[in-house]
């Protein structure tokens, strides 16, 4: 064997080995997916269905979480507080009204807003027709139904914000949650969502007047996501992730309905999809406002329910809404 | 093979059926290509048509719509600049005017469904619907924008109406400073007017608006089942949204299959289509083209007839003249073929119908001749047996006085009774023996003859010791073959059974003839016969060392009264009847008489006769 071919020998061999080292990747261990609990506002629903769409479509696999849902709602020992679930640890993360996380502030709850998933409130003074419901002046002299809380603090806020007097109005408790009381004629107002009692309305073929809250500003943040400061603190990656599966979540249900009613039934198939549908159709336009980001909050409408909440004479101590919510998990360009 | 009409032609090869085929593929082939030719021009074209038609439907919506939009900014201008809105918005007190105003504005314009101002915080304060009065537009979408200028918002939805909505608004300033807006909600259901017009499409036709906004419908669509708050897409639908306009071939947001215009509209932030179900389209090219086919088919099966015809006019006198053939196979020589057309098949029939009578007339003579011919073999051979007969019975009646004359010249001869005859007399006595004795001879010959060719000789079946046969005819002829100084030997082959089945008397005539025959025309030598078997045969065969017989005597030596020559008829004697007998009785035995022979040299006559039985097979015997 001459030098000559030695020499090739040798160029060969160092070609092969720099080769077969630049084609091994360097050893980086994929992170295992963190696990998270996600307390739901309420029972699996159509309301909750960009959760299902961002499991179903990966995007918390994509964003490195592993995301476990959890029924909001009643149980036996009565209403799930997501407020109390969150800071008790027995979840992560939770899905609760604006008004609720100032006032968990307030009670010095170290909770934290993250992403709203609609960008308007579907609360509504439904009526039918002929009771004549079409602006709030008209709701003086007629009875109105309202379940306490955040519900009957956005009617007097109404009231207040365009000049009915409160007193002129008959208030009415509400302690039956379906449609049957306005359509039995029992009370003359119901105030509900859109999204649930409004298309039961429809489905019943009555016609309706609808005076939406958020036509009259009186707009708040009804479905928001939040954690803890500790979690934001600990785990900012994986806040992030939650927060951007989230937001994906919501542009798929967006894009196809029926893909997300489909999804919704996989986690509990008693559910109607033709109903669920019509619920999120309703829906869809309340969490795809022009020009707002998907999952995105606005300082004017933390404001607003702050205001509210101290007009109201519910809150009477000064929370810093800075400490109340927070942008900095948004993905701005999720539109 | 015989032809005949009841003949069976599988289907694919009777002549008829396969010109009418041909007929038919001659005229099917280019029909068939000019029909997809046309078929295909005519889809093309019609294609083209109707892209043509969907473009300028779809120029036309747009100017209509943009007319829209303009006629509701131009409303806009004017109000912004109305005194009684400018009062009414800076003195809420005397809003009545101001008010009178917008409505009788929204009333007269069917393109506008409200008009509303609201102030610089999103209040609205003058309203020609009361329902808007005291809403706050604070948030949305178009308000910001609404602050800065002329706005229109592109089409959203607008959550309290549940449908999709289109907002133009106008600042109104006072003194430079903005103190209101003004804004229109356009009617939207000016839009379904408008792009609901179904002229120039169909059945199946639609035009429709879809909005960059979630893809929602803008306009109501025409079939049921499609809310406009659901997101829809299509190619169509995606190409206009991305701000293109075209032509193309797609399925519509049902998921038909549709011609399709697509078209950008910026102001509306919305994509213009323009569809036709491609089912409909193709309906009517695909009636042309059912029309044409069907005239294809009409046209193929006028063909077929005219091939059908035409052949069965070509195969018609062929098939008669067929038939016609088989009947004059059979015998039916009258049969003609009834073709009086003219033309090369005319003339074949007329050609034939000629050729039938010649057959029949050469038929007809054929038959005559026949007939004479059997009627003349019948008279002769009657002749011949009258002649047999007449022989027969001459020779027979010939013989009793020839014996009386032989055996009284004997007498005479033997001087019995002691008479005494000179020597002249007694000369005279030995010529009328001798001569009697040959005339016997020769009626025997004649009477031989007449019974072979009479038919009336019946062979003899009897037990033949050939050996015993043979010695006889060296008892009988050894004195003449001694006499003329010749060798006569008679031999056997081992071969040659001891005993064999047959005619004796018939095997020894023939023998003796032959024997007799060749010691009268040998002078020096040796006459030898020999016995002897060959194959289920009995061959005897008589050779001598005489004189040979020529080669053209050889065709007639064997006729009756012919011999070589006259010359050897007084030189050796004889009637010239021997060989004839000899081959007769072989021929009426089943054998053959063969001869070879040379000149000078000598002849072989050879007789084979069948072996009718075989007892023993002996050792080779000579006899001399």
């Amino acid at each position: 064997m001459n030098t000559f071919v030695r020499f090739g020998m040798m160029v060969v061999m160092l070609i092969a080995f720099v080769a077969c080292g630049a084609a091994t990747p360097a050893a980086t261990p994929t992170p295992a997916p963190m696990p998270v609990k996600i307390q739901l506002s309420w029972i699996h629903e159509y309301s909750s269905s960009p959760f299902y769409a961002a499991i179903r479509n990966g995007h918390f696999a994509a964003n490195g979480v592993e995301a476990t849902l959890t029924e909001g709602g009643f149980d036996d020992q009565g209403y799930i507080d997501p407020v109390a679930q969150v800071i008790s640890g027995n979840t992560d993360f939770a899905m609760a009204d604006g008004a609720s996380l100032i006032q968990a502030r307030a009670a010095g709850s170290p909770v934290v807003a993250l992403a709203s998933m609609m960008q308007r409130n579907p609360l509504a003074i439904l009526s039918l027709s002929e009771t004549g419901s079409v602006s709030p002046q008209d709701l003086a002299g007629k009875s109105v139904s309202v379940a306490s809380g955040g519900a009957e603090l956005m009617l007097n806020t109404l009231l207040q914000s365009q000049g009915v007097d409160r007193s002129t109005v008959n208030v009415v408790g509400r302690t039956n949650f379906g449609i049957e009381p306005l359509v039995n004629g029992e009370v003359d107002n119901l105030v509900a969502w859109i999204t649930n009692e409004g298309v039961a309305l429809q489905e019943q073929g009555l016609t309706t007047n609808t005076i939406l809250m958020s036509d009259y500003a009186v707009d708040a943040y009804d479905f928001i996501l939040f954690t803890t400061e500790a979690m934001i603190n600990d785990k900012p990656d994986v806040v992030r992730g939650v927060v951007h599966a989230l937001q994906m979540g919501i542009a798929d249900v967006i894009a196809d309905p029926a893909q997300a009613v489909e999804y919704t039934l996989s986690f509990k198939p008693e559910l109607v999809a033709a109903e669920q549908l019509r619920r999120l159709e309703v829906s869809i336009p309340l969490m795809n406002v022009p020009g707002k980001t998907h999952g995105g909050m606005e300082a004017t409408v933390w404001q607003f329910t702050y205001d509210m909440l101290v007009n109201q004479g519910i809150l009477t101590q000064t929370v810093d809404l800075a400490q109340v919510y927070t942008l900095d998990f948004i993905d701005a360009d999720n539109e | 093979m015989q032809v005949t009409n009841r003949t069976v032609i599988p289907f694919f090869a009777r002549l008829r059926w396969r010109l009418t085929f041909l007929f038919l593929g001659i005229a099917i082939v280019p029909i068939v290509i000019i029909t997809l030719i046309v078929i295909a021009q005519i889809g093309s074209q019609y294609q083209a048509q109707i892209f043509t038609e969907l473009d300028a439907i779809s120029v036309l919506k747009t100017q209509q719509v943009e007319r829209l939009l303009e006629d509701g900014r131009e409303q806009l201008r004017a109000i912004a600049v109305n005194n009684e809105v400018i009062a009414a918005v800076q003195t809420p007190t005397s809003a009545a005017a101001a008010i009178t105003v917008i409505k009788q504005i929204a009333d007269i314009s069917s393109n506008v469904d409200a008009i509303f101002i609201y102030a610089p915080d999103g209040k609205v304060v003058l309203a020609s619907d009361d329902v808007l009065l005291n809403r706050v537009v604070l948030r949305q979408p178009y308000f910001d924008a609404s602050l800065t200028g002329e706005f229109l918002q592109a089409p959203f939805f607008d959550v309290s109406l549940q449908r999709l909505t289109l907002i133009a608004t106008n600042p109104i300033y006072q003194d430079g400073d903005l103190i209101a807006v003004a804004a229109i909600r356009y009617n939207i259901n000016q839009l379904d007017n408008i792009l609901g017009e179904q002229v120039g499409l169909g059945e199946s036709g639609e035009t429709y608006l879809i909005s960059q906004e979630n893809n929602y419908l803008l306009t109501t669509s025409r079939f049921d089942g499609f809310p406009q708050n659901r997101a829809y897409t299509s190619d169509g639908i995606e190409r206009a949204l991305n701000a293109q306009s075209g032509d193309a071939l797609y399925s519509d947001y049902r998921g038909i299959p549709v011609f399709g215009n697509y078209h950008w509209i910026e102001d509306l932030k919305s994509g213009l289509l323009t569809e036709i179900d491609q089912a409909e389209v193709f309906s009517v090219p695909t009636q042309t083209q059912s029309i044409i086919t069907v005239l294809a088919a009409l046209i193929a099966i006028i063909a077929a007839v005219i091939g059908l015809v035409v052949s069965t006019q070509i195969t018609q006198p062929i098939t008669q003249m067929t038939i016609t053939a088989s009947a004059i196979a059979q015998g039916k020589f009258d049969q003609r073929v009834a073709y009086a057309q003219a033309g090369e098949v005319g003339v074949l029939a007329n050609a034939f119908n000629d050729m039938a009578q010649a057959v029949q007339e050469r038929t007809t003579e054929l038959r005559s001749a026949r007939d004479e011919a059997l009627a003349a073999q019948r008279i002769a051979k009657e002749n011949s047996r009258l002649k047999s007969e007449f022989l027969a019975t001459m020779s027979h009646e010939l013989r009793t006085p020839m014996n009386a004359i032989l055996g009284f010249s004997s007498i005479m001869q033997k001087r019995m009774g002691g008479v005494e005859y000179n020597s002249v007399t007694e000369r005279y006595l030995g010529r009328i023996h001798t001569n009697s004795e040959r005339l016997l001879s020769l009626i025997n010959d004649f009477l031989d003859l007449s019974r072979v060719e009479s038919g009336r000789m019946e062979l003899a079946h009897h037990t033949i010791v050939p050996s015993d046969m043979a010695r006889k005819w060296v008892e009988n002829l050894n004195v003449l073959a001694e006499s003329k100084g010749l060798e006569f030997k008679v031999t056997f082959d081992p071969s040659l059974p001891t005993t064999i089945e047959g005619d004796e008397e018939a095997l020894s005539k023939i023998a003796i003839n032959l024997i007799g025959n060749a010691i009268k025309f040998t002078e020096i030598g040796s006459v030898k016969v020999n016995l002897s078997k060959q194959g289920d045969s009995m061959t005897i065969a008589v050779t001598d060392t005489g004189i040979g017989i020529a080669p053209h005597a050889r065709e007639f030596i064997f006729d009756e009264f012919r011999q070589v020559d006259q010359s050897s008829k007084r030189r050796y004697g004889g009637t010239g009847l021997g060989l004839a007998i000899a081959q007769k009785i072989a021929r009426e035995m089943g054998g053959t008489i063969t001869l070879t022979s040379e000149l000078g040299v000598g002849s072989t006559f050879t007789v084979m006769v069948p072996l009718e039985g075989i007892i023993a097979t002996p050792d080779s015997l000579v006899l001399a």
